[in-house]
């Protein structure tokens, strides 16, 4: 695939002939300096950026020839997005903001308090369901982030830069919960990321330098 | 996306941007209210005008009389001007006319005494004018009491005395007797009776008749002199007296005058003018589906050289609507500026949630969705803006009438309310807040839903 942006002497090659596949179980790392193209890779991936020439596949569907219906649909049934920077709502609490992606769903908020409370409870936040944004710390606000990506129990979850906003220990707790993510081998994780500790749960490493992927391999990635 | 979901997000917009929505509500509220008042005003102007005052559904024909005064001026004997009761019969069946009937005038000079039964003293006016009609055309309530009283002819008479109490000796002039008759019974309009009741009475120091004239069972009694006034005499017949009993009102009497038993005027017509003046019709009134039938009874009219008696109708009506339509147009223009203020603040609403925006594309809203939501919120803005601004007019209503009731003087045909606020008002004017808040939004909406979500994603670069 290829992404590029503007045009004439602005142009902005940000992806060039990137070829990939993941597949589910797969843990996959991205790396690569600021500007090689790695949330350039992974909006294509998650169906956001629909600007590329290329063939792009998700979930064997081309996300180009799918309405935009369909594919905000397949994005909230079976993608999953974590943010650098959270992009929690500040007007809800914890619980809401875990219960944003069913407002979209088919069949209009499907998913019940209950499950959120468990989603919460997943990522060790049970007691703080009825707390706000600004009254959690930068890695409470993550995890409230990962519970709604995954309450929805995606196929995919993209993750860029997640731990670039916290501190090291809570980075390491982030870290943990990717572990405990991976719904043994059902789902896949890319995560965009220059975090050395996220390499023991990957099972395979991309580089890319100036939207060119310069490195793939696999590494032990002994997830627990 | 699902109307319970639609409704959560909306919700809370309108709970966590009250202050924003309100500001931009304001002017919706506003307009709306202009808006109401101002029709609400022009309708109620509309009933009392054109139902009551200037009834534009009936329309009353007659000869022009320009032209009846000019040959008499020439001619010095004016040609009797009347309705052939040929033409009238013709104009009813004029497409759209509901109802005709043909007026006698009185063709006689006469003036009047009474009222003190009802006023507490007499009342003269030297110039009276009256008409004869059919009282098949009275309202049913009305009709029995008002009937000829010589087609229950008394006792043979030559004057007052020989009658009983309340009869009066009927002897035409150059009759060598009569008969005596119980009073002519006389009706007359409702605009008679505001006038008098808030225009005379309170000049003269009169207590007002509306309520005592239709609740007194025996009428109220005056005398009128038949063939002579301050003006003139009759040419014909010889003056004499006749007694009168105003039995009640009604939508078919004269104007200002009174109005009798179409056979009674048909006599002393003929008594006082001639054989012409008791068997054409002064002028026809022709009683029309909707105003908008009235084109082709005047085209009718004029065909037989007749024109209407009175176009205040008309031009009244042409008023109010050119009034209304120029206050419809006001408030207009406050609800497109109110259009213009929403989707400055809806604008400046998108582009400080684009990081918002971006998330519910990013966990499924479709395009559709973030516009069905922005959407809804200008809706939502609309609705309550539109029922603030209607609840608004309404609360102005009620205090323009109560100031009304208190502090303007009483004046005839002075109404209850001024205000005619029908539901379709209330539908229309939040409608319409509705529709200029959509206007408003509308842009707004489009562009957030064009939001790239893709910049959700982190990045230095951007
Ligand atoms: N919407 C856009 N318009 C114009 N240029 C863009 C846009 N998005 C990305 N780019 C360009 O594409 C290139 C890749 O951007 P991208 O955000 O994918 O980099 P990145 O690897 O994520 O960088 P970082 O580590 O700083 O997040 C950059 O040169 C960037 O300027
Ligand atoms: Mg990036």
């Amino acid at each position: 695939m290829t992404r590029e942006f503007g045009a004439g002497a602005g142009l902005q090659r940000a992806l060039q002939g990137v070829s990939v596949e993941i597949r589910r179980g797969e843990v996959v790392l991205v790396e690569g300096p600021s500007g090689s193209g790695k949330s350039t890779l992974l909006a294509i991936l998650g169906g956001l950026d629909r600007g590329f020439t290329g063939e792009v596949r998700l979930f064997g569907e081309d996300p180009r020839a799918l309405s935009d219906a369909a594919l905000s649909r397949l994005r909230g049934e079976r993608v999953g997005f974590v943010f650098q920077s959270f992009h929690l709502l500040g007007h809800l609490t914890a619980l809401d903001n875990v219960l944003v992606p069913s407002l979209f769903a088919r069949g209009g908020g499907r998913l019940d308090a209950a499950r959120a409370r468990e989603a919460l409870a997943a990522v060790g936040l049970a007691d703080r369901a009825g707390a706000f944004p600004h009254e959690l710390s930068g890695g409470q606000r993550q995890r409230v982030a990962i519970a709604r990506a995954l309450s929805r129990e995606p196929s995919l979850l993209l993750c860029d830069e997640p731990t670039g906003n916290l501190d090291s220990a809570t980075g390491e707790e982030i870290i943990d919960l990717f572990a405990g993510s991976l719904a043994g081998g059902a789902r896949a994780l890319v995560i965009v990321t220059h975090e050395r500790r996220l390499e023991r749960i990957a099972t395979r490493s991309l580089t890319l330098r100036d939207g060119r992927l310069t490195g793939d391999s696999q590494s032990a990635g002994d997830a627990p | 996306m699902s109307p319970r979901a639609l409704a959560a997000l909306v919700g809370r917009d309108v709970a966590r941007t009250r202050g924003a929505l309100a500001s931009a509500g304001a002017g919706i509220v506003v307009g709306t209210a202009a808006l109401v008042f101002f029709l609400a005003l022009g309708l109620g102007a509309r009933r009392v005008l054109l139902s009551e005052v200037f009834p534009l559904d009936v329309i009353e024909l007659e000869p022009p009389r320009t032209s009846a005064g000019l040959l008499a001026l020439l001619g010095g004997e004016a040609p009797i001007d009347g309705v052939l009761p040929a033409v009238a019969t013709e104009l009813g069946a004029t497409p759209g006319a509901r109802e005709v009937f043909g007026k006698l005038r009185f063709r006689f000079p006469s003036s009047a005494r009474g009222g003190k039964e009802l006023l507490g003293r007499e009342l003269i006016s030297h110039e009276m004018v009256g008409d004869g009609v059919d009282p098949a055309l009275i309202e049913p309530e009305l009709r029995e009491r008002f009937q000829d009283p010589l087609a229950r002819p008394g006792e043979p008479c030559v004057e007052d005395a020989a009658c009983g109490r309340d009869e009066y000796c009927e002897r035409a002039s150059g009759s060598a007797g009569g008969r005596c008759s119980a009073p002519v019974p006389g009706l007359v309009s409702r605009k008679l009776v505001e006038v008098f009741d808030h225009a005379v009475a309170p000049q003269h120091g009169l207590p007002p008749v509306a309520g005592t004239l239709l609740a007194r069972a025996e009428g109220v009694p005056f005398e009128l002199s038949l063939g002579s006034s301050m003006l003139g005499v009759a040419r014909l017949g010889a003056p004499r007296r006749a007694r009168i009993r105003v039995v009640g009102v009604s939508g078919k009497a004269i104007d200002l005058g009174v109005t009798l038993p179409l056979a009674v005027v048909q006599r002393w017509n003929r008594e006082y003018g001639g054989e012409a003046a008791a068997t054409r019709w002064s002028s026809v009134v022709v009683r029309v589906a909707s105003p908008a039938d009235t084109a082709a009874v005047l085209a009718a009219g004029s065909r037989h050289g007749l024109v209407p008696a009175d176009t205040r109708a008309r031009d009244v009506s042409v008023l109010v609507s050119g009034v209304l339509a120029l206050l419809f147009l006001v408030a207009s223009v406050v609800l497109g500026m109110a259009a213009l203020n929403i989707g400055h603040t809806f604008r400046a609403l998108v582009a400080d949630r684009r990081h918002e925006i971006g998330l519910y594309r990013a966990v499924g809203a479709s395009a559709g969705d973030i516009r069905a939501w922005l959407l809804a919120l200008a809706v939502t803005v609309g609705l309550l803006g539109g029922g603030a601004g209607v609840a608004l007019a309404w609360v102005a209503t009620r205090l323009a009438d109560a100031r009304a009731r208190t502090d303007l003087p009483d004046f005839p045909y002075k109404p209850e309310s001024f205000f005619e606020l029908p539901a379709w008002l209330v539908a229309l004017g939040v409608g319409y807040a509705v529709l200029f808040a959509v206007l408003g939004g509308l842009l707004p909406a489009l562009r957030a839903a064009r939001t790239d979500p893709a910049h959700l994603l982190g990045g230095g670069a951007r």
